[in-house]
């Protein structure tokens, strides 16, 4: 099968996707690394999908692939037509000596929010990311937790069809965090698309329709979270 | 597109504002730095090296101008994309982008510095001519391409083999001193000029001077290799970019 189904709302299709990275051994040797195998599975409107799995086994590559950053070496991957994926990034493109006002202007457009709304919402973005007078103070001031904040704030924007999400649900402090997680509960409750990385198993728990654990660079299970958390935790 | 547009746009903005609040003296340093190279040029080949012509200033002043338009073009453009590894692992974006930021910011600084020097040349008494308005324009663009094909090559082979860091550096160098930026092009002698006139830079840089010290017209008979060589530029690095476009995110060598 070569198009999408149209009944079941499949956004993106991995038909036997394979990804291998190169990297420079000499001067003119490189060696390439396996990261993705075999793997197959779609993406429908309105999942919530977890992709579970340990360091290293390939899910950041998984991530952008997804987001259309990178494409496989072999296999194919079907993507609806004008399907917008975007990476929950945070601090995409900041600019450390200018200020955080400036920063989420740049950093808003070059996630491909255009400039009428960022200039609209900014306020809002600015009370989310609780930074309020240091919005006005340049970047490179900012602790991490702070820039991670803005990022989050700023990206909360995007409103793409497929959002990604890269273990980040561990940003800032105790209170922001439970902001964060409302957000996303919000949008997993919701009829939007998401595709969640992490190798916190409960956390797939509560908030996946599906899960997807990869080990090896291979689709090991695929189904209900229930199930594959449990054969993974027993793994 | 029109996405793109914008990026270029307020990205470029934004690196101009970056690079004027990292200095205490900002958007000064623009105008300092060709005046000290100057003064320096001046010093040696006037008062030591008893050279020099009426007209030594000005000629001094529009290739160190010119050269510091190419020179820093050149530099940003090479390391465009591997400077921007790290937003290129998070959002797709074409990476051709890149070395036109990398040529907006530094054009932008050069049409700064440009207007304080016709500025100058007005002051001490240059005649406007004819050619300011029409050859001098064609002469900019002509740069601006063959700037933006180069550094699209150089871009595009950067984040491969980071030793192009190292040839740009002495290529500029060599460059820096073969291009006439301290010596007229007149002055070579006729059985050199044929090599000389290989030298892309030393023909611009020529040909500006024609314009702006002499009111002349630019020597298309020099210049229209020029155009050809930056069309076969940004075709290559164009070709070079787009074939790359999604393989710079799979390597790993950050």
């Amino acid at each position: 099968m070569t198009t999408l189904s149209a009944e079941h709302k499949e956004l993106i299709r991995l038909d036997r996707v394979g990804l291998s990275y190169s990297q420079r051994k000499g001067v003119f040797s490189h060696e390439y690394y396996q990261v993705l195998n075999n793997v197959s599975f779609s993406i429908f409107q309105g999942e919530t999908i977890g992709v579970l799995g340990r360091n290293g086994v390939g899910k950041t590559t998984l991530l952008r692939l997804l987001s259309d950053i990178i494409r496989p070496d072999t296999g194919r991957l079907i993507r609806s037509p004008g399907l917008r994926t975007v990476l929950l990034s945070l601090q995409a493109g900041f600019i450390p000596s200018l200020t955080g006002r400036q920063n989420t202007l740049i950093s808003g457009i070059t996630l491909g929010i255009n400039k009428r709304k960022i200039e609209s919402c900014m306020n809002e973005i600015i009370g989310f990311s609780e930074l309020g007078d240091f919005i006005d103070q340049p970047v490179a001031t900012y602790s991490s937790g702070m820039r991670a904040r803005l990022g989050f704030s700023i990206a909360m924007y995007v409103d793409p069809d497929i959002l990604l999400i890269d273990e980040i649900i561990s940003v800032g402090d105790e209170e922001f965090r439970k902001k964060s997680s409302a957000f996303i509960n919000e949008r997993v409750n919701s009829n939007e698309t998401t595709v969640l990385v992490t190798h916190n198993a409960q956390l797939a728990n509560t908030l996946c329709t599906r899960v997807i654990w990869i080990n090896e660079g291979r689709v090991k299970m695929n189904g209900n979270p229930k199930e594959v958390i449990k054969a993974y935790l027993e793994a | 597109m029109n996405r793109y547009v914008e990026f270029v746009w307020y990205r470029t903005i934004s690196e101009i504002r970056a690079d004027i609040s990292r200095a205490f003296l900002g958007i000064l340093w623009w105008i300092i730095e060709p005046v000290l190279y100057m003064a320096i040029f001046y010093l040696i080949f006037v008062f030591v090296l008893k050279q020099g012509e009426n007209n030594y200033l000005s000629l001094l002043l529009v290739g160190l101008i010119v050269w510091k338009w190419f020179a820093s073009t050149i530099n940003s453009a090479t390391t465009s994309i591997t400077r921007n590894m790290i937003l290129i692992y998070q959002v797709y974006l074409p990476k051709f982008l890149f070395p036109v930021i990398a040529l907006f910011t530094s054009s932008l600084k050069f049409i700064t510095v440009f207007l304080v020097f016709l500025a100058f040349l007005l002051f001490i008494g240059t005649p406007i001519a004819d050619s300011w308005f029409t050859d001098l324009f064609f002469l900019l663009v002509l740069q601006a391409l063959l700037m933006l094909g180069l550094g699209m090559i150089l871009a595009a082979i950067d984040p491969f083999l980071p030793d192009i860091k190292f040839v740009v550096d002495n290529g500029l160098m060599m460059l820096f001193f073969l291009s006439g930026i301290f010596f007229r092009f007149d002055s070579v002698p006729e059985s050199l000029r044929p090599l000389f006139n290989l030298n892309p830079v030393g023909v611009l840089i020529h040909n500006y001077r024609e314009i702006l010290i002499y009111g002349r017209h630019v020597d298309w008979a020099i210049c229209w290799p020029l155009g050809v060589l930056a069309i076969s530029f940004l075709a290559i690095g164009l070709a070079l970019l787009i074939k790359f476009d999604r393989v710079y995110a799979k390597r790993a060598f950050l």
